[in-house]
């Protein structure tokens, strides 16, 4: 089957089995950034952007993103604004093997492009589909928001 | 994963996705989110028809009833400020225990929750409270009350259109009382319930359980024993023993029939008691003006 979809900005038309999944659709390009993890819908590993929405690309037939867009980490500037937010999962030290960051960051992506000032219950929902299975204790909500803050220019 | 998957159709209205569905029927099934269809392991399934461009993603209210496509996401559902407005916040407290996960939210869509649903369905439980219906199409359509629908739960070729949820009274008070094991899980059992105030008297009490047999139920006897009569703490008891004395629940690896038995009271009292404190909120806020 044929779909016309946009990748990371690029539009593209690729041919694709029935039944694919997202997931495989987005290695088979090269996006490697989107992690394989449980395959369950628990984990949030292979998160990626479909239309402005977080969705899990593991759960997603390729065939269903026809005419969608499709964001991955890859299309994150690290160097600009999501600086601070890389920081801040860099400086949390539970965080040991960094497979599931890419994930946590497309969810934080999805809320902030819909929020501009998210309180910090949106920031815990937009993350209830993201787990780390290497931290000891709780993700640290409020550093996150204080790189939220540093993003939008706020520097209280 | 849908290993012998070999075609997949994007029908462009109502009627054609319907053909599609009735000339293949066994092998063939609906997709509109997937998030359930792509997880299972179905190797009877070698064509799908992807009915998420029928126009059926909405929320609309009309002549007194809120209309949800079944197309809408879960999320659509629990951010529609409708939705938050008029049922006391259970839709939306329902349809966010049905995932926890924002993202299975995005994607999940209300007519694939309600056609697949298992013994533990927080939505559906809400809907039976609120006595909601669903629209289905299939040669003529027509509507099923939403616990025949829950109990025959076959859709014949026909597809699920919208479900239809009533608006409540100025008077209504709703009730959700979940219970999970570790407080972030999906709740174990929950406990819906609806009630109007006359004078302090209850009418149209409404008293639904998930989690305790393998369909959620109304427990009428409760809801009789309540009818008519005042909302005070003790016939709040009342009515929870009569759920614990008539519920027969499901014995499983999750939980004993005996645990589930003693928490079903809980949490029915629990949902009830709710009400009495947004009835009782209501009429000092009344009493302050």
């Amino acid at each position: 089957m044929k779909i016309s979809s946009t990748i990371n900005s690029k539009p593209k038309t690729l041919e694709v089995r029935a039944n694919l999944t997202l997931i495989e659709l987005l290695h088979s390009q090269g996006l490697w950034s989107v992690k394989q993890g449980c395959e369950n819908g628990d984990c949030g590993n292979c998160t990626v952007i479909v239309d402005g929405q977080a969705v899990y690309s593991c759960l997603m037939l390729a065939v269903q993103v026809e005419g969608k867009s499709i964001e991955t980490f890859e299309n994150i500037d690290l160097s600009k604004d999501y600086a601070y937010l890389k920081e801040t999962f860099m400086h949390y030290g539970d965080i040991e093997c960094s497979y599931c960051v890419a994930g946590f960051m497309m969810s934080i992506k999805a809320l902030l492009d819909a929020i501009r000032d998210p309180t910090e219950e949106e920031l815990c929902d937009s993350l209830t589909g993201n787990t780390c299975r290497c931290v000891k204790r709780a993700l640290p909500i409020a550093d996150l928001m204080e790189a939220i803050r540093k993003m939008r220019g706020d520097f209280i | 994963m849908l290993s012998n998957l070999q075609r997949y159709y994007r029908p462009k209205s109502i009627s054609e996705a319907l053909a599609l569905l009735q000339k293949n029927s066994g092998t063939i099934l609906i997709i509109s989110g997937g998030t359930k269809l792509v997880l299972s392991q179905n190797d009877t399934v070698h064509e799908l028809v992807d009915i998420s461009s029928l126009k059926l993603n909405y929320i609309k209210e009309d002549m007194g009833v809120v209309r949800v496509g079944s197309t809408s996401p879960l999320q659509k559902i629990i951010d529609h400020p409708t939705i938050k407005k008029l049922y006391g916040g259970i839709l939306c407290e329902a349809t966010r225990l049905t995932h926890r996960s924002r993202m299975l939210r995005n994607c999940s869509t209300i007519g694939g929750e309600l056609v697949t649903t298992n013994s533990l369905s927080v939505l559906y439980c809400a809907l039976l409270v609120l006595q909601a219906q669903v629209r289905i199409a299939g040669g003529e359509e027509f509507a099923l009350a939403m616990n025949i629908f829950l109990n025959k739960k076959t859709l014949a070729g026909g597809l699920l259109m919208e479900i239809l949820v009533p608006h409540l009274k100025r008077d209504t008070y709703t009730g959700i009382a979940p219970i999970s094991t570790d407080g972030k899980s999906s709740p174990l059992i929950c406990a819906c319930v609806r009630l109007s105030l006359q004078n302090g008297v209850c009418k149209n009490v409404k008293i639904a359980l998930t989690g305790t047999e393998k369909v959620p139920q109304r427990f009428q006897n409760a809801e009789t024993l309540l009818e008519d009569r005042k909302l005070t703490s003790g016939n709040i008891e009342l009515a929870a023993d009569a759920v614990y004395k008539s519920i027969k629940p499901i014995s499983d690896n999750l939980a004993s029939q005996e645990f589930r038995k003693e928490v079903s009271r809980l949490v029915v009292k629990k949902a009830l008691n709710q009400c009495l404190e947004s009835a009782e909120d209501e009429s000092m806020g009344l009493a302050n003006r």
